[in-house]
C-alpha cells in the first residue's frame, strides 16, 4: 500500500429529483494524508454529506476516481466496498445511530462482533474503546440514559474500536450545545494525537471549523478552498 | 393423559416442538424487522402454490414452498429497487398468488381439503411429514446460525449495518426466504391462515417482557414452545381444533406478557 490515505479526483454526484437534477458534489478533488485531522466546512446543502458518503464508500460517484492507500476503489463491486468499509473505515453519524436496546458496551462491540470476533475479545476491546473516550464505568448504560455528548462519545468509540484507517463523521456536533461540541472536538484532537487516527468530519459551525488544522470549504457542491494551517493545499 | 401413549400424539408433540423452535427463532426477526404483514402475505401466497400443485399432480408442500419463496423473492426485489415498500409489494404479489390458486381450484376435479389447508391439523402429521418438517426446520436454523450476527445488525440498524460492511440487500432476501420456508414448515401444524400468528405472537410476547436481545430471542422460542405444546394439550383436553387452540394460547400469553411487562416497568 502506498500513496496518500485518500486520493479523490473529479468526484461528481448528481441526484435525479423528478425532472430536476440536483448537484450533490461536482468535480471534487481532495487528498488526505494518514494522520490528518480535517473538516469539510460549508452551509447546509453545500455537499458535505454527499462527499463524505462518496469517500466512505456509502455511495458511488457518477464520475471521478477514488483511491485508498493507492488502491483504486472506484470500480470495486459491492462486496469489495463492504469489505473496505468493514476493515478500513469507521463512521460517526449526525444522530449517533446507537441501538437503543443495547448497552453502550454492546453498541461498541457490534462493530467487532459483526466481523466474527470472539465475544471475550469484543468485550475487552469495547471497554478499552469506551475508556479512551472517557466513558469508563458507563459500559452497561443504555443510550436513552445518557446525555447527548455521552451518546456521541459512544458513537466515536464504536467508530474507532476496529482500528480503522479513517474515521468519517457527518456533522457530529450538530445536535450538541457549544460546550459539549467543543469537548467532542477535544476528544477528536486527543485521539488524533495519541493514536494517530485520521479524522475527516463535516461541520457548518465556524467555531468548530476554526479549530481544525485542515479545512476544506464547500460551496454549492464544489470545493471552494482547501487550507492546511492557514495555507492553501495544492 | 393416556393419549400421550398414542404414536399420532407423539408425532404431533415432536412436530409441535420443531415448529415452535423454528417459528420462535424467526419470530424474533419478524418482530424486529416489522414483517408481520409480510409473513401473513407469504403464508397466504402458499395457498396458490398448493392449488397449482394439486392441479398438476405435484406434492402440495412443494407447491406451497415454491409459491412462498417466489413471493418472498419478488417482494425483496421490488422493495429493494426502492419503488415499493415491503408491505405494498407483498400485498400485490399475495393477492395475485391467491387468485391463481382460486382459478386452479376451479379446474380441479377432486376435492381439496381447504379446511385443513386453512387451519391445519397437527394431529394428522405422519412420519413422512415429520421428516420433511425436520429437514426444512434444520435448514432454517442452520442458515439463521450462520448469518445470525449480520442478520441481527441489519434488523436493528440497517444504515449502520451497511456502513459496517454488511450486505443488507442480501440479508433482506435471506430473511424473506427464511420466512417463506418457515411458513411452509408451519402449514401442516396451524394452516395458512394461522401460521402468520406463529411468526408474530412468540416475538411479540418476548418483546413485551424484555428488550435485550438474548432474552428476547430465548423468550420468543420459549413462548412459541408454550404456545404450541400448551395449545396442543389443551386441544386434546377440551376437544377443540388444535390450530385454534395453539393460537388462542399464544394470544393469552401475549396479553399476560403485556400486563407482566407493564407491572415490571412500574416496579
Amino acid at each position: 500500500m502506498s500513496g496518500p490515505l485518500v486520493a479523490a479526483s473529479g468526484l461528481t454526484r448528481i441526484y435525479a429529483s423528478g425532472e430536476e437534477r440536483v448537484v450533490g458534489v461536482r468535480d471534487a478533488s481532495l487528498t488526505l494524508e494518514a494522520g490528518e485531522l480535517a473538516v469539510l466546512a460549508g452551509p447546509s446543502g453545500s455537499g458535505k454529506t454527499t462527499l463524505l458518503n462518496l469517500l466512505g464508500l456509502l455511495d458511488r460517484p457518477d464520475s471521478g476516481t477514488l483511491a485508498l492507500h493507492g488502491e483504486d476503489v472506484s470500480s470495486l463491486d459491492d462486496r469489495g466496498r463492504a469489505r473496505l468499509r468493514r476493515e478500513k473505515l469507521g463512521f460517526v453519524f449526525q444522530s449517533h445511530q446507537l441501538v437503543p436496546v443495547l448497552s453502550a458496551e454492546e453498541n461498541v462491540a457490534l462493530a467487532l462482533w459483526i466481523r466474527g470476533l470472539p465475544d471475550a475479545e469484543c468485550r475487552t476491546r469495547s471497554r478499552a474503546a469506551l475508556a479512551s473516550v472517557g466513558l469508563s464505568g458507563l459500559e452497561a448504560r443504555r443510550p436513552d440514559a445518557m446525555s447527548g455528548g455521552q451518546r456521541q462519545r459512544v458513537a466515536v468509540a464504536r467508530a474507532i474500536v476496529g482500528e480503522p484507517a479513517l474515521v468519517l463523521a457527518d456533522e457530529p456536533t450538530a445536535s450538541l450545545d457549544s460546550e459539549t461540541a467543543a469537548r467532542l472536538l477535544d476528544l477528536f484532537d486527543a485521539l488524533h494525537a495519541s493514536k494517530g487516527i485520521t479524522f475527516l468530519f463535516s461541520s457548518h459551525d465556524p467555531r468548530i471549523v476554526e479549530r481544525v488544522p485542515r479545512r476544506v470549504r464547500l460551496v454549492d457542491g464544489r470545493i471552494a478552498s482547501d487550507e492546511r494551517n492557514g495555507r492553501g493545499v495544492k | 393423559m393416556e393419549f400421550l401413549a398414542f404414536p399420532f400424539f407423539q408425532r404431533a408433540l415432536a412436530a409441535g416442538f420443531i415448529v415452535a423452535v423454528v417459528c420462535g427463532a424467526l419470530s424474533f426477526f419478524v418482530v424486529l424487522r416489522r414483517l408481520a404483514f409480510v409473513g401473513s402475505g407469504v403464508s397466504h401466497a402458499a395457498f396458490g402454490g398448493v392449488a397449482l400443485a394439486s392441479l398438476v399432480g405435484a406434492p402440495p408442500g412443494l407447491g406451497a414452498l415454491v409459491a412462498a419463496v417466489a413471493v418472498a423473492l419478488a417482494t425483496a426485489t421490488a422493495s429493494g429497487e426502492g419503488d415499493l415498500t415491503e408491505d405494498t409489494a407483498v400485498g400485490v404479489f399475495t393477492v395475485a398468488a391467491m387468485a391463481v390458486g382460486v382459478v386452479a381450484i376451479s379446474f380441479l376435479e377432486t376435492n381439496v381439503d381447504l379446511f385443513g389447508l386453512m387451519f391445519g391439523n397437527i394431529l394428522t402429521v405422519d412420519p413422512k411429514d415429520l421428516l420433511a418438517l425436520g429437514g426444512a426446520s434444520l435448514l432454517v436454523l442452520v442458515l439463521l446460525a450462520l448469518y445470525f450476527r449480520p442478520l441481527l445488525l441489519a434488523s436493528i440498524d440497517e444504515d449502520g449495518a451497511f456502513a459496517a460492511g454488511v450486505n443488507v440487500a442480501r440479508m433482506r432476501v435471506l430473511v424473506l426466504v427464511l420466512l417463506a420456508l418457515t411458513v411452509v414448515v408451519g402449514l401442516k401444524v396451524v394452516g395458512i391462515l394461522l401460521v402468520s400468528a406463529l411468526l408474530v405472537l412468540p416475538g411479540a410476547v418476548a418483546r413485551s417482557l424484555t428488550s435485550r436481545w438474548p432474552g428476547f430471542l430465548l423468550g420468543s422460542i420459549g413462548a412459541a414452545l408454550v404456545m404450541v405444546l400448551g395449545g396442543l394439550l389443551l386441544s386434546v383436553a377440551l376437544d377443540v381444533p388444535s390450530g385454534a387452540a395453539i393460537i388462542l394460547t399464544g394470544t393469552t400469553l401475549f396479553f399476560v406478557g403485556i400486563v407482566a411487562g407493564r407491572l415490571r416497568r412500574q416496579a
